[in-house]
C-alpha cells in the first residue's frame, strides 16, 4: 500500500544542516494498522508528512499503491490526497467559522459531488463517530474529544484507503483517547482502511498491528 | 465551493465587516476621484465654441467717454486695412480669465441667469463661432424696437424648453428694453477648456460715433504665420486713433496656456492627493488582507492536505475577497447613487455616474485581487506540512 524507499529528509539553512530522516525503508500493507513511535524530534511527524505527500523527501521515493509519485504535479498530488488519504492531526485543525457539518464536508468540495451527496456523506461520517446530534454546532462548542471525532469524520468522509494520524490522542484524556482508538480500530476492521498513527503512547501503540520505532531519523525496529 | 465561500464570509462577518467597510470607503473615495477626473476630461474634450488661434486681444486701459466710440470705430477700420489682419472686431469680455457678466432672462415668469457678452456684427466670423439656427445680429437689427440677442443652445433650451426660441421677445431685467432672439450658437465657453458648460448669450455692439456703451476690447485675427512684430504697427494705429488709452496686447493662445497652467495646478494637486490616497488605500487593504491571509495559513495547509491544489486555494482566498469586494462595491454604488439627490455637488450627469461607478468598481476589483493574490501566493509557497504548523 505504502512503500518508502531510502527516504532522506534534510533541513538546510545557511549555516546548519539538520538530518531529520536518514535511509528510511518501510512498507505498509493494505489494511494494516501501524504505529510509529519515537522520542520528540526524532522525525516521526516528518515521516508521516512524507507518507501523506504533504512534504517532499530530500532523497528516496514514495510509492502509493505501487505508483511512484515523485513526478506528480501539484494538482495530481492534490487529487491523490483527496481520494486516497485522510489526515487526523493532534490539534484537530477544524475551521472555527464552519459548523461541524460544513467542516466534515470540506474534502468533498474538491470533488465533483452534489451538495446533497456531500451532506449525506458528511452525516454518515458523523454518525460513524457518534456526533449525529451536533451537526450544526461550531468547533468551540465541542469538547476536545468531540473535536477529534469531527476531525476523524472529516478524514473518512471521502472514503480514503489510507488514514494518517499524527498523535490523535495527544491532546485528550485517557478516556477520550480510548474512544478515538476504538474508532480507528473499527475503521481498520470494518472498512479495511490502512491506518498509520504517530504516537508517544506505548499503550496505544500496543493496540496496533505493528510498531515502527524511529530514533534520530533512522528506523530502529 | 461557492456556497461554502458564502457561508465562511457570513460566519466571519465581524472580521469581514471591517474589511468591507474599508473597501466601501475606498470605493467612495475612488468614485469621487474618477467622477472628478471624468468631469475635467469631458470639459476639456468638449469644443470651446470658438477658435482662439492667430488671434490677439487688445484691451483698452483708460476711462471711457462717449466720443471714444468713434475713435474705436476708426481704430478698428484702420487695423482692418493692415495686410496681416483678417478680422478686427469688438468683444467686451476677456477670454481665458475669470471675469464674467451676467443677466437674467424671464420667460413665462421663469427666470434664467446666463453669462453675456457684447460683440460687434462680424465677431462670430472672427472667432469662427458656428451659428446653428437663425443668424448672428447685423445691420438689419438697427432701428428696431428691440436689442438682438444670440443665445447658445443650452441657454435656449433652458429658457424656452421645447419651444422654438427664434423671434421670441424677452424683457430686459430692468425693463429698459426688450431682447429679441435672432440666432442660436453652440456652446461658448469664455473661461476656457475647463469651464463647465453653461448658458451664454451675445448682445450686439454697434459701431457709433458717440455711445455710452463702453467697449473695452478689440479682437484681431491675424493671417497664419504673422510675426509678433506687427504689434508695434498696431500700437501706432491704436495710439493715433485712441490717444487717451494705454493698451494691453496678448495672444489668445498664450492666454489659454496661462489659463490652463493656472487651472491645472489645483487639478494636478488634487490628482496627486488622490494618488497618495489611493496608495494609502492600497497599502491599507494589502495590510488588512495580508494579515487576514496570514491568519489563515493553517487553514491553507489543511485545505491542501485534504485535496486542494495551490490554484484551488488561491481561487478560494481570492474568491472570498472578491466576493466581499463585490458586496462592498454594491453598498458603495448604492451610496454613490444617493449623491445626486443630496444636491451637494450639483447635477452629476448620468454618464459621469456610470463612468465613476464602473471605474471605481474596476479599480477596487483589481486592487482586491492583487492585494489578495500576493499574500495568498506567499502563503502557497509554504509546504502544507509547514503551513499546518504555522503560528
Amino acid at each position: 500500500m505504502i512503500v518508502l524507499k531510502n527516504i532522506e529528509k534534510i533541513y538546510r539553512t545557511e549555516t546548519v544542516e539538520t538530518i531529520a530522516l536518514h535511509g528510511i525503508d518501510l512498507e505498509i500493507e493494505e489494511g494494516e494498522f501501524v504505529s510509529i513511535m519515537g522520542p520528540s524530534g526524532c522525525g516521526k511527524s516528518t515521516l508521516l508528512n512524507i507518507m501523506g505527500l504533504l512534504d517532499e523527501p530530500s532523497a528516496g521515493y514514495v510509492h502509493i499503491e505501487g505508483t511512484r509519485i515523485d513526478s506528480y504535479s501539484d494538482r495530481s498530488l492534490a487529487t491523490l490526497r483527496n481520494h486516497q488519504i485522510g489526515f487526523v492531526f493532534q490539534s484537530f485543525h477544524l475551521i472555527p467559522d464552519l459548523n461541524i457539518l460544513d467542516n466534515v464536508m470540506l474534502p468533498l468540495i474538491y470533488r465533483k459531488t452534489s451538495t446533497k451527496e456531500r451532506r449525506e456523506r458528511a452525516r454518515t461520517a458523523l454518525e460513524r463517530v457518534g456526533l449525529q446530534s451536533r451537526l450544526h454546532h461550531f468547533p468551540h462548542q465541542l469538547s476536545g474529544g468531540q473535536q477529534q471525532r469531527v476531525a476523524i469524520a472529516r478524514a473518512i468522509v471521502g472514503s480514503p484507503r489510507i488514514l494518517l494520524t499524527d498523535e490523535p490522542t495527544g491532546n485528550l484524556d485517557s478516556q477520550m483517547g480510548g474512544e478515538i482508538m476504538k474508532i480507528l480500530q473499527s475503521l481498520k476492521s470494518d472498512s479495511g482502511t490502512t491506518v498509520v498513527m504517530v504516537t508517544h503512547d506505548e499503550e496505544k501503540a500496543e493496540q496496533t498491528d505493528r510498531v515502527v520505532r524511529i530514533f534520530d531519523g533512522r528506523l530502529v525496529a | 465551493m461557492i456556497r461554502q465561500m458564502l457561508v465562511l464570509i457570513w460566519n466571519r462577518k465581524r472580521i469581514n465587516a471591517l474589511i468591507m467597510l474599508e473597501i466601501t470607503l475606498s470605493f467612495l473615495v475612488l468614485f469621487a476621484v474618477v467622477v472628478s477626473a471624468l468631469y475635467a476630461w469631458k470639459k476639456y474634450s468638449t469644443p470651446l465654441g470658438f477658435d482662439y488661434r492667430d488671434t490677439l486681444s487688445v484691451v483698452l486701459i483708460g476711462q471711457w467717454e462717449p466720443h471714444h466710440a468713434g475713435q474705436l470705430k476708426r481704430a478698428a477700420e484702420a487695423m482692418r486695412t493692415m495686410p496681416e489682419v483678417s478680422w478686427c472686431e469688438a468683444s467686451h469680455m476677456d477670454l481665458f480669465t475669470k471675469s464674467y457678466w451676467t443677466t437674467v432672462l424671464r420667460h413665462n415668469d421663469k427666470p434664467t441667469q446666463l453669462m453675456v457678452n457684447r460683440a460687434s456684427d462680424q465677431y462670430h466670423q472672427l472667432a469662427r463661432i458656428p451659428v446653428i439656427d437663425g443668424r448672428w445680429f447685423g445691420p438689419q437689427d438697427t432701428g428696431g424696437d428691440y436689442e438682438p440677442l444670440v443665445l447658445n443652445r443650452r441657454a435656449a433650451q433652458k429658457v424656452f424648453g421645447s419651444e422654438s426660441p427664434l423671434g421670441k421677445v424677452l424683457p430686459h431685467s430692468l425693463g429698459k428694453f426688450n431682447y429679441k432672439v435672432v440666432g442660436i450658437i453652440e456652446d461658448y465657453r469664455q473661461h476656457g477648456d475647463l469651464d463647465p458648460l453653461g448658458e451664454y448669450g451675445f448682445r450686439r455692439y454697434v459701431w457709433e460715433e458717440n455711445s455710452d456703451t463702453r467697449m473695452r476690447q478689440l479682437m484681431v485675427r491675424l493671417k497664419p504665420g504673422t510675426p509678433r512684430s506687427i504689434e508695434r504697427d498696431m500700437l501706432k494705429i491704436l495710439k493715433t486713433n485712441l490717444p487717451d488709452y494705454d493698451f494691453s496686447i496678448s495672444e489668445l493662445s498664450v492666454a489659454r496656456e496661462s489659463y490652463m497652467r493656472k487651472s491645472l495646478i489645483p487639478l494636478i494637486t488634487s490628482a496627486m492627493l488622490a494618488v497618495c490616497l489611493l496608495l494609502m488605500v492600497a497599502m491599507g487593504l494589502l495590510g488588512v488582507l495580508w494579515q487576514n491571509v496570514a491568519q489563515r495559513t493553517q487553514e491553507i495547509g489543511l485545505r491542501r492536505a485534504i485535496g486542494a491544489s495551490t490554484t484551488g486555494v488561491l481561487v478560494q482566498i481570492s474568491g472570498e475577497l472578491l466576493t466581499m469586494t463585490a458586496f462592498s462595491v454594491a453598498i458603495g454604488t448604492f451610496l454613490a447613487l444617493q449623491v445626486p439627490f443630496t444636491g451637494l455637488f450639483g447635477n452629476i450627469e448620468a454618464d459621469l455616474m456610470v463612468g465613476g461607478i464602473t471605474g471605481a468598481t474596476s479599480v477596487m476589483l483589481v486592487l482586491a485581487f492583487v492585494c489578495s493574490v500576493y499574500p495568498a501566493w506567499l502563503a502557497m509557497r509554504i509546504t502544507p506540512a509547514d503551513a499546518l504548523h504555522y503560528e
